[in-house]
């Protein structure tokens, strides 16, 4: 029925919304490293809002143990220095392993785009 | 700061109890991002209830336990500042974690044993014959168990001894220095784990003199910049720690008028054993 929203829609929503996130946003972290570090957390964060107008949007929470992994796995090195008020900062700067990183993952993604608008695009012909 | 903020800190380290420190480093970078926020927040608006807003901020970041889950399962490693336990903590964890390896063959030599011993002790009625054979079938268990752990965890400890990159010692007397060391460069294998600095500034008693001491990293960063001025307290220990960039870094000393002597370690800690 139009106008109708149901609890199992919703769930559906949720879900969806979290796993296509999941990895995206350990890329769009990546990145927002790569153009604009070394930076802290906060300020990566406040970069990125702004960048996506408010469309993307997260827990902010959940960015720091990811960012936790990108320095694990040697995408990412930290320091800690002065932030532009108050106190100390964790900074995050991206590694040459980072950089190689970050463009197979943004190749990566551009072809999964291209291909998932393909098959919308097909398929919808089809029906047509 | 708001009792709000604290007490969700105090939350989030709770939900990370069992590594203290990697909790604390957590808390620490966590409080930078609340505070700021809060402060963006109340100078956009300063009638705001400031209690408000430190509500929206903690709900906004999401859950303690939630928070915590998301550390854990990325199997933290905490960034550690230096202390006479940290090497202990790494060779229990070592030994933990080979322990539990070993666990599942231990534990079936042990049940073969067991078996041994009822066939004996019902084929010869001996007690105290099967005792002996049980005592020396542990001893030569637990002796194995020793030998297989040691293998496993020599590596490990070897990995987590710190090794000397750079090191230095400068004495000012009587007249005091006035002079620029550096950049110095030092090289940090790529795959080190992490990169420490271990220093003391000892100013003699009435110094009037300065130190001060800037590290790049690789990509010309300053990592770290601290100036010690006259009036300072006498005896300061530094411990840093950062992640390492793989390649040449730069150190440079300034002393101004200084009397006393600083002695300066840099070490680097997670080189595999072969490239020692």
């Amino acid at each position: 029925m139009v106008g109708v929203r149901s609890e199992a829609l919703d769930k559906f929503r949720e879900k969806l919304d979290r796993e296509l996130k999941s990895g995206l946003v350990t890329v769009v972290l990546l990145a927002g490293i790569e153009r604009t570090g070394p930076v802290y957390g906060y300020a990566l964060l406040r970069d990125i809002q702004e960048a996506s107008a408010g469309r993307l949007h997260f827990k902010e929470g959940t960015a720091y143990p990811l960012l936790q992994n990108l320095e694990k796995a040697g995408l990412v090195a930290t320091f800690w220095g002065d932030g532009d008020a108050g106190p100390p900062r964790k900074y995050y700067e991206i590694t040459t392993l980072g950089r190689s990183a970050l463009k197979q993952a943004l190749t990566d993604w551009a072809q999964l785009r291209d291909s998932v608008d393909g098959v919308f695009d097909t398929l919808g012909r089809k029906k047509a | 700061m708001s009792d709000i903020i604290e007490d969700y800190l105090r939350r989030v380290e709770d939900a990370l109890a069992g590594e203290p420190e990697h909790a604390r480093a957590v808390v620490r970078e966590i409080r930078a991002h609340l505070t700021e926020k809060a402060d963006d927040m109340m100078r956009a608006d300063p009638t705001r209830d400031a209690d408000v807003v430190a509500r929206e901020v903690v709900d906004g970041f999401g859950d303690p336990d939630d928070l915590a889950l998301a550390y854990r399962d990325g199997e933290p490693t905490a960034v550690r500042n230096r202390n006479t336990n940290e090497v202990v903590l790494e060779v229990g964890r070592a030994i933990r974690d080979a322990g539990k390896a070993a666990a599942p063959h231990v534990a079936a030599a042990g049940r073969s044993t067991a078996k041994a011993a009822r066939a004996v002790g019902r084929g010869l009625g001996g007690f105290i014959k099967v005792v002996a054979i049980v005592l020396a079938a542990l001893l030569v268990l637990a002796l194995g168990a020793g030998v297989w752990a040691f293998y496993e965890v020599k590596p490990l400890i070897e990995k987590n001894v710190p090794v000397p990159v750079f090191s230095r010692s400068d004495w000012c007397d009587d007249d005091g220095c006035n002079l620029t060391r550096g950049p110095l460069t030092f090289y940090v294998h790529g795959a080190a784990r992490e990169v420490r600095l271990d220093m003391g500034v000892h100013h003699d008693e009435g110094s009037l003199g300065a130190y001060s001491v800037n590290i790049r990293n690789p990509n010309g960063t300053l990592v770290y910049s601290e100036s010690f001025p006259a009036n300072a307290t006498h005896n300061t220990q530094i411990h840093q720690a950062w992640s390492p960039l793989g390649g040449d870094w730069t150190i440079e000393m300034e002393y101004i008028a200084f009397k006393g002597h600083v002695d300066l370690d840099i070490l680097t800690v997670g080189l595999p054993p072969e490239s020692l």
